[in-house]
């Protein structure tokens, strides 16, 4: 059997993601059938909703991928209509302190653990699923459940949020965490360095996954993050990968282009 | 290789069912509760191309076998639900050998056939498949034609002529309507076509299937004696009415 992201996250293995912003499932199937481990599916900053969203889950299926779904904010409501839907797991993001990890987790488990309201429906296979298996298992062994960290209160308060058991994944959003210190988008100068790189070793310290979020497809600046003791990388998404293809298919066009226009002159 | 294509190949009755409605939940539930293929239907329905393409990644989502049904003979139509990579595609209404051969030869390049080249999910995008993996094996989609007029008799024995057809379907109630005998396709007189039917389609070495709408074992058996290669039964809003009607039922009887 495949080892699942979960249990790559929780071994603090190297694990590979990807972005989804866009709305056709076709992207997905695609995206999941080339070797990521996870699909990242964004709805906090892309036009994804609901409907969308259960058919990128059913794509990534498709192509054999697990998927981590962002949702927009830290909002049970928000966290049980996605969860319904059966994706592998869950991302929320800007979690700055214990309590709000804390209700974080809550929300995505069901009493006495936490306060979900039941009501899966994809997440069961439409019933075909054993209910006490879904809860025993599903929920509790194999959702993966991760947390954005992206503020220096964030990283303040890490030391303390690495105790919860049920955090898969603490997540960098080196943007946010820049712009938290004054230093917005300086995410590879020294100061968001420096954050960053405690809150790797806090995760590393405690034995947990920790992860970032990159657009850049630029092996030296991917590798910068390795070396500080991320293992969790998510990198680039279809929308960057359309735009670098076309840059490059123009590029050879206009390097074509040139070379008639000085043979011409 | 596909359930279908698999079962078939063994000799095998594939059990499928018809898919009518536009959500492509519908095709992974229908998928996951074990059918061998999905019939999703575009000649009696409102489902668009896009609406299709998802109903496709879904059947693979639940490893069930896809085959879908265009409105007409057309290449033109067959075209783009070709490039989406069903299992099978399916023809209405072949009424004579030579809308046959037009059917299966707009399923195949040239030479075989006359297909434009343009593949796009049914080689994956390039993520899994090779060209040539893809060339090896696209002409090989299953080729499904409709049985379903009596004018289609007289050329039978040529259209079970062609290689490239690898299934008859028998439409009862259809080709019952054409031999004057509309609702009643149990008529000595259709229960005769279809008896030769079988037995010459399967002696000419091809497989033989018929789709219908109800439920019924008894129905069902009348294909089993006849040795039916594939059968499809029923569809999506059949199980939500009959579900809703049964549902219904119970709560009228324990309330009213």
């Amino acid at each position: 059997m495949k080892t699942t992201t979960k249990e790559k996250m929780r071994a603090c293995v190297f694990v590979k993601g990807t972005h989804i912003q866009m709305s056709d499932p076709c992207i997905t199937e695609m995206v999941a059938s080339m070797g990521f481990d996870f699909i990242w599916i964004d709805m906090e900053h892309s036009p994804t909703d609901h409907q969308v969203l259960v058919n990128h889950l059913i794509a990534a299926k498709a192509g054999g991928t697990d998927t981590i779904v962002r949702i927009p904010w830290n909002d049970p409501i928000m966290v049980k209509r996605v969860l319904d839907m059966g994706p592998t797991g869950i991302l929320f993001p800007t979690i700055n302190t214990v309590e709000e990890l804390d209700k974080a987790m809550a929300s995505t488990l069901y009493p006495p653990d936490g306060n979900r309201g039941f009501g899966p429906i994809r997440a069961v296979n439409y019933a075909l699923m054993d209910q006490e298996y879904y809860i025993d298992h599903v929920v509790k062994e194999q959702m993966i459940r991760c947390v954005q960290i992206e503020s220096k209160t964030a990283v303040d308060n890490l030391p303390q949020m690495v105790k919860n058991p049920w955090v898969d994944c603490f997540i960098i959003g080196p943007c946010d965490m820049s712009g938290s210190i004054g230093q917005l988008f300086k995410i590879y100068e020294k100061p968001t360095g420096d954050l960053i790189r405690k809150a790797a070793r806090i995760c590393n310290d405690a034995g947990k996954s920790i992860g970032i979020s990159l657009i850049t497809e630029d092996k030296k600046l991917i590798e910068y993050w390795h070396d500080m003791g991320i293992n969790v990388i998510s990198c680039g998404s279809e929308t960057c990968f359309i735009t670098n293809g076309c840059k490059h298919v123009l590029e050879i066009m206009d390097g074509l282009e040139n070379e008639d226009d000085c043979h011409a002159r | 290789m596909s359930v279908l294509s698999d079962k078939l190949a063994c000799g095998e009755t594939a059990i499928g069912s018809h898919v009518s409605l536009n959500d492509p939940v519908i095709s992974e539930m229908m998928g996951d509760t074990g059918f061998d293929y999905l019939w999703i239907d575009t000649e009696h329905t409102s489902i668009s191309l896009e609406c299709l393409q998802n109903h496709l990644i879904a059947c693979r989502a639940s490893g069930v076998s896809s085959i879908v049904r265009i409105p007409e003979v057309s290449q033109v139509k067959a075209k783009p639900i070709l490039e989406m990579g069903p299992d099978g595609i399916i023809f209405p209404q072949v009424n004579s050998y030579e809308l046959a051969l037009e059917a299966v030869r707009a399923c195949m390049y040239p030479p075989k056939g006359n297909r434009g080249y343009g593949p796009r999910r049914a080689m994956r995008f390039g993520t899994t498949m090779t060209l040539d993996t893809y060339l090896m094996s696209a002409d090989k989609v299953l080729k499904l034609l409709q049985f379903e007029n009596i004018e289609a008799y007289k050329d039978l024995d040529k259209i079970l002529s062609i290689e490239a057809l690898d299934v008859i379907i028998l439409g009862p109630c259809d080709l019952a309507s054409s031999m004057g005998h509309m609702g009643d396709w149990h008529h000595p007189e259709v229960e005769k076509v279809v008896d030769d039917l079988f037995e010459r389609t399967h002696r000419a070495g091809k497989k033989i299937g018929v789709s219908f709408g109800a439920c019924d074992a008894s129905e069902m058996m009348r294909y089993k004696r006849r040795n039916v290669d594939m059968i499809s039964i029923a569809a999506d809003t059949d199980y939500i009415v009959q579900g809703a009607k049964a549902t219904l039922k119970t709560m009228q009887s324990v309330f009213c």
